[in-house]
């Protein structure tokens, strides 16, 4: 075991990260409880909202404002998860479908960057294994966007058509700035290849 | 590859077991046994020195190239 003085940034890291592991584990476990404690035992699950967009000629403004200086373009309204379960329920399987896929992806690369830390920790970072995991990590990333957009297609648009403003539209900025994370993480597998030619070639240096 | 690594010649020649060589060359066997083997992709100066010193021979003794064809 090491002392406090030899702990370097990477356990502390690893510390965090594995910390945050259980705890999301633990949030994930909760979540799948709720929505079956819902189902069994008909508790509500108030806490879960769905972010839908609204037509901006719905929103009316308090008479004291001045409507004539402010414009509309965009507006969000919240829905409880308890509406769209009793009114639309085949899109609520959908979405409660979505969010469990999102969070095993969310827990799978999660666990990809533990796995990676774990293996600093044990300095036996430039391995094949971790090349494998930056590679799961960026593709999780590159398609989280692509994942998020089909689900809003096909789940919250047609939730309430008078409810939603007909135009929909996605950060450009947002989408972008996830693929080039995914990227990033590419190039960085691409380094982590090298390393470990490179290491494998020290190892068998003698 | 064509360099051949005649490390088990030398000492079979010298009458030396590998663990002695270990010792006298202060390397692990392990180590050791990737360069018999012919495992290895590269040889320091410092330790083919020490492998030299202790068996008392030349670079030569040890490499040896070897045409494929």
């Amino acid at each position: 075991m090491n002392s406090l003085r030899d702990r370097n940034s990477v356990f502390y890291s690893y510390a965090i990260i594995n910390f945050l592991w259980y705890a999301f584990c633990g949030v994930a476990i909760l979540f799948i409880g709720a929505i079956f404690s819902k189902h069994t035992f008909g508790l509500a699950m108030e806490a879960f909202n769905i972010k839908v967009p609204i037509d901006a000629g719905q929103v009316t403004l308090n008479a004291a404002i001045d409507s004539s200086m402010i414009s509309i373009d965009s507006a969000v309204a919240s829905l409880g998860i308890g509406y769209i379960a009793d009114n639309h329920f085949g899109l609520y399987i959908g979405i409660i479908l979505s969010l469990i896929i999102a969070i095993a992806l969310f827990l799978t690369g999660f666990f990809q960057l533990r796995m990676i830390l774990k293996s600093a920790l044990n300095e036996d970072v430039f391995s094949s294994k971790n090349i494998t995991r930056l590679k799961i990590i960026a593709g999780l990333i590159i398609i989280y966007t692509p994942f998020q957009w089909i689900v809003y297609r096909l789940f919250v648009l047609p939730i309430d058509s008078e409810l939603i403003a007909s135009e929909i539209s996605i950060s450009l900025n947002f989408e972008l700035g996830s693929f080039i994370y995914g990227l990033l993480l590419l190039a960085l597998a691409a380094v982590f290849e090298k390393g470990h030619d490179m290491y494998q070639e020290l190892k068998l240096t003698v | 590859m064509p360099i051949i690594v005649n490390l088990d010649v030398m000492l079979a020649k010298r009458k030396m077991s590998l663990t002695e060589l270990s010792e006298k060359v202060d390397l692990t066997i392990s180590n050791l046994s990737i360069l018999k083997t012919g495992k290895a992709k590269a040889i320091r100066f410092s330790t083919l020195e020490a492998i030299c010193e202790a068996l008392d021979c030349q670079p030569g003794d040890i490499l040896e190239y070897r045409d494929q064809e």
